[in-house]
Order: structure tokens, then sequence, then C-alpha cells
């Protein structure tokens, strides 16, 4: 190799870039040219106080500290909230002067009106009772198989088995099939032994299982009679439970947020 | 509601292990993102900002990270796109293009222009046969006096050791274009290097 190959190939070498044809004969020439080999000394040498003059900043130690506090608080790993790139800007502003935007936002507005409406119909005409033996022992088997029992929770195994993907808009059923119960649970109660589907409805955990027939037993709950449909509300350790029926089944929705929210959330679920 | 927590327990142990997993594997880049920060912008305040933008919006894409592919050089891909999207973006600042001109300028050089900053560099070397005589400031100065496209690579090069692969993916250009920008950048700061040691009188001195 000549000495313009060798210094045109000086910087590749010293890069690790080049293919071993080339790495020999620029090494191979350098251990022969004294010139070449001054060269490429002085390179490194440059190199190597270049790197000596950066590698002497640390970042401080409250910054690495601030940084750790702030990914504690950021909450809930959400993954793809935002457009990939976060240089891309453009896409945000098509969205919203896109037909579809509107049409979502509508729809949202109609459906917070709806509910701001049952609510309001709720609020003047019923006060919550005092939940009895049987409500009490009904939900706790719901709760303690289904819902939030820490070592058998479905809600666990849903977000690992759909990949947190479950956790999404509140109005959408996710499709019942898809999630399967743990082995080993005691079915004690109808229901028990059933699909259910979890919700997240502001960082708060809903679940919904289909109990069946509609044969439950619910005549002892708390009644509330809404346009034509009667909802039974109950309570135990703390989570709250509304069960319905339609003309094929029952079905019964847990969480630990307020009642009102939770009938809410019950009668705005979009079910066939 | 005292049994809340007992619901949200599973989602936010996840939380936790996901949180745990993304700092091992992260948290040890943040010395070579600071020290990137800075050289991007020259302030200290602005930097500490950029690098924490930088965790906070890793975290937020953490799922879109390719297990096994460079977290290192994907960290400063976000970086240098933070840095972009903060300061870059209203500021006057002639961008991407025009340098790309200037690379594309530069290979088309002249012979006799080639000639000159061969000789240049040529003479620093002959000049400065202890390269450790280069004062600390020479170098700060040389470094931060390079546009910051040349800049970027050359510390990624260099003090990184990334691979001109990962840099092509960082500075979002062609892998022939880091390597001309490599070129360009290292005479560039040979350059000034040189001016500087002369304007300190000590090549006069050596003479």
């Amino acid at each position: 190799m000549s000495c313009t190959e060798t210094v045109k190939h000086i910087h590749e070498f010293l890069d690790k870039e080049l293919d071993v044809a080339h790495r020999l004969a620029v090494s191979n020439h350098i251990a022969v040219c004294n010139d070449c080999r001054q060269k490429y000394e002085f390179e490194m040498g440059l190199r190597a106080l270049i790197k000596a003059h950066c590698v002497n900043t640390v970042a401080p130690t409250y910054l690495h500290d601030r940084i750790i506090k702030n990914l504690t608080s950021f909450g809930i790993y959400q993954p793809d909230v935002e457009e990939k790139q976060p240089v891309n800007k453009s896409k945000t502003i098509r969205l919203f002067a896109s037909r579809r935007f509107y049409s979502v936002a509508a729809s949202i507005l109609i459906l917070l009106g709806g509910g701001i409406f049952y609510y309001a119909n709720y609020q003047s005409g019923n006060t919550p009772s005092v939940v009895d033996a049987v409500v009490s022992n009904h939900v706790m088997a719901v709760n303690d198989n289904l819902v939030f029992n820490e070592t058998t929770s479905i809600v666990g195994d849903i977000n690992r088995k759909r990949n947190n993907s479950v956790m999404g808009n509140t109005s959408t059923l996710i499709d019942a099939e898809l999630i399967s119960l743990p082995g080993g649970v005691p079915a004690r109660q109808p229901g028990t032994g059933n699909h259910c589907v979890v919700f997240n409805k502001d960082g708060y955990k809903v679940s919904l299982q289909v109990l069946g027939d509609g044969n439950i037993p619910c005549r002892n709950l708390e009644k509330i009679v809404l346009g034509n449909k009667e909802y039974y509300l109950g309570n135990c350790k703390g989570f709250n439970a509304v069960i319905w029926k339609d003309e094929r089944q029952a079905y019964c929705l847990t969480s630990d947020i307020a009642k009102d929210e939770l009938l809410k959330f019950a009668m705005n679920l979009p079910l066939r | 509601m005292g049994v809340e927590s007992k619901g949200n327990g599973i989602q936010m142990r996840d939380d936790d292990n996901k949180q745990k997993e993304f700092e091992e594997l992260t948290m040890p880049h943040i010395d070579s993102l600071y020290n990137m920060a800075l050289r991007y912008i020259f302030n200290k305040e602005e930097a500490e900002d950029l690098v924490q933008d930088t965790y906070l919006k890793a975290y937020r894409f953490y799922s879109s990270f390719q297990q096994g592919t460079n977290i290192k050089a994907w960290l400063f891909k976000i970086l240098r796109n933070t840095f972009i999207n903060k300061y870059r973006k209203a500021a006057s600042v002639p961008g991407e293009v025009l340098y790309e001109d200037i690379d594309t300028l530069h290979t088309e050089q002249t012979a006799e222009q080639e000639g000159v900053s061969g000789k240049l560099t040529d003479t620093l070397a002959s000049r400065c046969d202890e390269i450790s005589s280069f004062m600390e400031d020479d170098i700060k100065h040389a470094i931060e006096s390079l546009p910051v496209e040349y800049r970027e690579v050359i510390l990624l090069s260099d003090v990184e050791e990334l691979s001109y692969k990962d840099i092509s993916e960082i500075a979002n250009v062609p892998v022939g274009t880091v390597k001309s920008r490599l070129n360009r950048g290292r005479k560039l700061l040979q350059k000034s290097l040189w001016e500087y040691a002369k304007d300190r009188g000590f090549i006069d001195r050596r003479k």
C-alpha cells in the first residue's frame, strides 16, 4: 500500500471500520514507513486527548436523582401513547383537522351528556341502603376469585398476556375469549368460573364478568331502575359491584371506584 | 377507599420492574449523555434539562426500543432529536441541508486545496512531537468551534467509540456522509488546534 492510500484510510483504520485486507495493508505499511507511522501516532494521540478531555465531564449526582424521581412520578407505563418519532409533529396537526377527529369528539360528548343525564336521574331517585349478608358473600366470592385476589387475580395475567394493551379505552369491550382463568381457582359461586374482562378507568381497574344465564341471587341487593333496566348494587371489603341482566345473560361489574361511577360505567358499556 | 392499593398492587409492581429494568439499562450512560448535551448547548442547566428530557422520552418510548440493539446509540438518537426539537426549531441556525452542501463541496475540492490542508496537518504533526503539550483550553476551544454537525460525529466516534453505522442512525445520514464529516471535522479540528497553539505562542517558540 502506498503512503497516499494509507493516509486516506488512516481514520477508518483507527475507527476499526476497515475490512481485514485493508486493515492488514495499513498496519503493514505503518510498521515499515516512518512518516506514516508518525502521522498515525499523532492522530491516535489527538483522539486520546479529545477523549481524555471529554470524559473528565461527569453528570452531577443531583441530576441522576432528579431523573429517577421523575421516572417514578411519571406514573403508569404507557407504550406508544404519542407518535413514534418525537420529531414528527405534523401528524398531530393533521389529526385535529381530520373529520374522524370531530366525529370521535362528538360521540364522546354525546356519551358524556348521556351519562350526566342518567347520573342526575339516579341521584334524585335513590339513596344507598345497607348491604345484607347474602350480598356480602356473593360479592366476596366474585372479588376473591376473579378480580382483586392478589395470588389468583386475572388482572395481572391479562396485562402480561396482552402486553399492556388491555388498559386502553374504557369503552372498548375486550374479547373475552382471549382471557382464560388461571388454574386451581375454586368456583364457589355462580359466575366465578366465567371469563372476565378488565378495563382501565382513570387508573382504576374495573372487572366485568358474565354471570351466566341470568339466574343470580340478587334479590337482596340494592336495586336501581334506570330506563328499562334494573341494576343491583353491592359492596364488600371496599369493593363495589353492579349486577344487571339483559335478555340473554347477567353481568357483574366490580371495582373499588365509587358506586355512582361504577353504575355510570356499567350503563355505558357497549354490550351486544 | 382503603383497599385501592391492593387492587392496583399488581400493576404497580409491573411498573416498578419495568422502571428498574429501564434504569439498569440506561442510567450507566448518563455521563456520556450529559457530556454530549454539554457539547450541543454550552450551558450546564440547559444540558441537565436536555438529559432529563431525554430520559423521560426514552422511558415513554421504551417499548419501541429493540432489545439486543445498542441502547447507547438509541439514547443518543433521542438526545439529538430532543435537542433539535427544543433548540433548533425556531432558531435561524442553518439546518442540515446547508452542511450537506458543504460536505459535497469539500469532497469535490481541487487537488491543490487538498494539498494545502494536507500540508497543514503535516506541519502540525511535525511540530508537535509532544502531543500532550496542547492545553486543555485549546482542546475545549477547538471542539467548541466546530460546526455542530462535525462536532457530534467526532464525539460519537472518538469519545463514545460508536460504529459508523450507529452514528449514521443517530445523525440520520448515510454512512458515507458520516465518513466525510469525520474526515472534514478532524481536519477542521486540527486546524483550529494549530491556530490556538500558535496564538498562545507555543508553536512559534519551538520554531
